[in-house]
């Protein structure tokens, strides 16, 4: 190799080796502040996943590895035009070395490449530039992962079952102790409901999981309802039959009324349990005869004994609730409400309101003592509102002196059908207190 | 500037232009004594075949090294001492009634720029009118007089020497007439030293016999080698930022005490001079170095300084160092987490 290549090769290789350094400069240059940046995100992001608990390293290190990869990025994009190309460099080493441009011309093949020289520095560091902005970034780096902190409270915490669920499962559970109910039923009741729980948890009190359950309970009620009822008949009638053993007409008719509750109890869903159902079956006036009373009363005891366990189990179920859901409990209450416009506040169901206060309509409104068959005027004040003052008078009520005939009585003239009740009803505290202060006073202090 | 490589200067023409040069360059330091920077930069003006303004103060050898370069290169010269009464047909030369043929006519009779080598002794002490004068001759190489124009022979320099301004009885050179020469060189006291040479030289009686060293033929041969000296791409770059910056351009510290920078007229001589250095050096191109070391003479006469500048006892000659230390050789910036060698 002679000495023109050997420095051709010696320029070439430092031509590119400086031109390395300073783009490893730029490159360090546009990194550190984004470093810094990166690294107090990272710190930030790092500090969350320590306050929340979340002890799981994948991810945090997911999201600081895309962040670092995010910061390179930017920062190659930043530096779009501005990596040092081989002219450049070629014109830095000619201006340092002060070779009057030899290496520019020997680049371009106008000239010999010039003797060999050692490569000029051609920059110092500004450790002023760095190191502040990564110390800073380091720092908050290792504050974020070692410094003790409290961790944050839960933010997901255990949402309570709905009531109905829990009650129903208690009972579902007290009908398999008491194998009173056939299994299938039960099962099924069972798969049902856990699926209503296998929702997630937010949805448990959606208004379709609500409306779900409330189905499944009322349709679980009625027909435990039915099979008492189906029960309690059933022993009735076995009563009716071995009391009427000598009377073929009675026994006859005992008999069929007991195969139709025994009919009833095999077409409904919830079914006594087998066994129950086959000594049911096997009941005939025939073999009524060749059972000993203490068997038969032994079947009676068992039926009836089934029929009050169901219907035991019903009762404890509302008391908890105390909404009108029951039919039998509220009497005349509910089952009816639904009826005619007048009184169309529709029936209980989710979101659509509790219906009517219990007792509502019933009969318990406040004698006032008239005892007269005339139309009075409500002399009930304490139920008034500032608007039905325009109809008072000072005068006391003046009943008919005279009876001219009947008449409808308790009509009033305001049927509550909302509106006017409820606004009666919303008036503010302050405002019932003045009403009631207007009215106990004496007129003359008015 | 897109120079093939074919018609680059061979070794042997820049032998032989090194050769020419350096003979110019010693007559002249035998005629001045210990001025070798001023006269390497006579002798690339005159290579590059620009006007030169030698400014100093009265008796410090300008009209010497002048009368001696013409001398030394057997060019035809004329003097011409500018004086406040000087007209300028005193310089081109008048239109004279004469007679014929037996008919008056006007007969052009040429004056002293009619040259090879214009030596304008003292020119700012003659009326701004008069300077003008050369304007035309400086820049077109020729005069019109009376709507006929007359060609100068080639190569044509004004030389012209001037006393510093603040002197008695001196008009400043117009902007115009300053931007035509190539140079503006200031000739500066000599040293104990050499006034002890120069003492001991004439009390000896020695006279400097000074021979022409070079035809002009031979300096058109150096002129047209000035021609092909490669002038690299980062070379122009540095001297259209470098003149850029005069004028505000690149953002530059110096660059904003300048209230009036160079000319384009500027960078082209730039171009030129950094050309005829390299023929002095023996180069077949022009460096960075080269355009830094003729900066101040360049544009020292180019550049007007803003007040806050003068009141900061700046100088022209500072403030061009200064913006040369700010302007890098390549526009490409370092990165900012570097700081540049020096």
């Amino acid at each position: 190799m002679g000495d023109t290549d050997k420095n051709q090769l010696y320029w070439e290789k430092g031509i590119r080796s400086t031109r390395l350094k300073i783009n490893t400069a730029w490159f360090l240059s546009a990194l550190a502040r984004p470093l810094a940046g990166f690294f107090i995100i990272a710190a930030l992001v790092l500090f969350y996943f320590r306050w929340v608990g979340d002890l799981d390293w994948m991810r945090p290190s997911f999201i600081i590895a895309s962040l670092f990869i995010t910061t390179l990025i930017y920062v190659v994009v930043t530096l779009a035009g501005k990596w040092e190309g081989k002219q450049d460099t070629v014109v830095r080493i000619d201006d340092s070395l002060s070779l009057n441009n030899q290496l520019s011309m020997a680049v371009s093949g106008r000239a010999p490449f010039p003797e060999i020289k050692a490569l000029p520095k051609i920059y110092d560091w500004k450790a002023f530039y760095f190191l502040p902005p990564l110390l800073i970034g380091l720092l908050g780096l290792i504050l974020a992962a070692f410094i003790p902190i409290k961790k944050a409270p839960p933010t997901s915490f255990n949402i309570q079952e709905p009531l109905a669920w829990e009650e129903m499962e208690e009972e579902l559970e007290m009908l398999k102790e008491e194998e009173l109910v056939e299994e299938e039923y039960i099962a099924e009741k069972e798969k049902e409901l856990e699926a209503l729980k296998t929702q997630d948890q937010e949805d448990w009190y959606e208004h379709s999981s609500l409306e779900a359950t409330d189905h499944l309970v009322n349709q679980h009620k009625e027909e435990k309802n039915k099979l008492a009822d189906a029960l309690e008949n059933a022993a009735e009638q076995l009563e009716k039959m071995e009391s009427g053993k000598g009377n073929p007409g009675a026994l006859k008719s005992a008999f069929n009324e007991f195969q139709e509750s025994l009919k009833g109890m095999e077409n409904a869903q919830m079914k006594p349990n087998k066994e129950l159902l086959e000594q049911m079956k096997g009941i005939s006036p025939e073999s009524l005869k060749q059972l000993s009373p203490e068997e038969i009363e032994k079947l009676k005891s068992k039926l009836q004994e089934g029929s009050d366990s169901l219907s035991e189990g019903d009762g404890a179920g509302d008391d908890g609730e105390g909404a009108p859901q029951d039919g039998k409990k509220l009497g005349n209450g509910w089952e009816g409400s639904g009826e005619g416009e007048e009184q169309g506040s529709g029936e209980p169901g989710i979101n659509r309101g509790p219906g009517h206060d219990e007792l509502l309509y019933g009969d318990t409104h406040e004698r006032l003592n008239t005892e007269k068959d005339g139309g009075l005027e409500a002399q009930d004040l304490s139920d008034f509102t500032p608007g039905d003052l325009l109809e008072l008078q000072d005068a006391a009520p003046q009943a008919e002196e005279k009876f001219s005939g009947v008449r409808a009585s308790g009509i009033t003239e305001n049927q509550g059908r909302g509106g006017n009740r409820v606004w009666k009803q919303a008036l503010l505290p302050a405002e019932q207190e003045a009403l009631k202060f207007y009215f106990s006073n004496e007129p003359n202090d008015k | 500037m897109n120079q093939t490589i074919s018609n680059q200067l061979s070794e042997e023409q820049l032998r032989r232009g090194k050769e020419l040069s350096d003979k110019l360059i010693s007559g002249l330091n035998m005629i001045l004594l210990g001025k070798e920077d001023l006269v390497d930069m006579v002798t690339v003006g005159v290579l590059a075949e620009g006007h030169l303004l030698l400014e100093g103060l009265p008796g410090l050898g300008k009209t010497e090294l002048i009368k001696g370069l013409a001398l030394l290169t057997g060019l035809d010269t004329s003097r011409v001492q500018f004086t406040p009464d000087l007209l300028p047909g005193d310089i081109t030369g008048n239109p004279i009634l004469q007679e014929v043929d037996g008919q008056k006519v006007f007969v052009f009779q040429s004056g002293p720029v009619f040259t090879n080598l214009l030596l304008a002794d003292e020119i700012n002490r003659a009326s701004p009118k008069t300077q003008s004068a050369l304007l035309e001759a400086m820049q077109e190489k020729q005069v019109t007089v009376l709507g006929e124009t007359h060609l100068i022979k080639k190569p044509f320099f004004v030389l012209a020497t001037q006393n510093p301004i603040e002197q008695e009885g001196t008009y400043s050179l117009p902007e115009a007439q300053l931007d035509r020469f190539l140079f503006k060189l200031n000739v500066r006291q000599n040293s104990a030293a050499t006034l002890e040479k120069i003492i001991l030289s004439k009390e000896a009686g020695q006279r400097t016999e000074v021979k022409q060293v070079i035809t002009p033929e031979d300096l058109d041969e150096l002129m047209q080698m000035v021609d092909q000296v490669y002038l690299p791409e980062a070379v122009v770059s540095f001297i259209a930022r470098l003149v850029d910056a005069t004028n505000g351009g690149g953002e530059t510290e110096a660059g904003k005490l300048i209230k009036f920078g160079a000319s384009p007229r500027a960078a082209l001589s730039f171009a030129r001079a950094a050309k005829a250095k390299a023929i002095l050096r023996g180069r077949p191109n022009a460096s960075f170095e080269d355009v830094r070391e003729l900066a101040l003479p360049v544009l020292r006469h180019r550049i007007i300084l803003d007040y806050q500048a003068k009141i900061a006892g700046e100088t022209e000659d500072s403030v061009i160092s200064k913006l040369l230390e700010e302007l890098p050789a390549t526009d490409k910036f370092l990165p900012p987490g570097v700081t540049q060698k020096k």
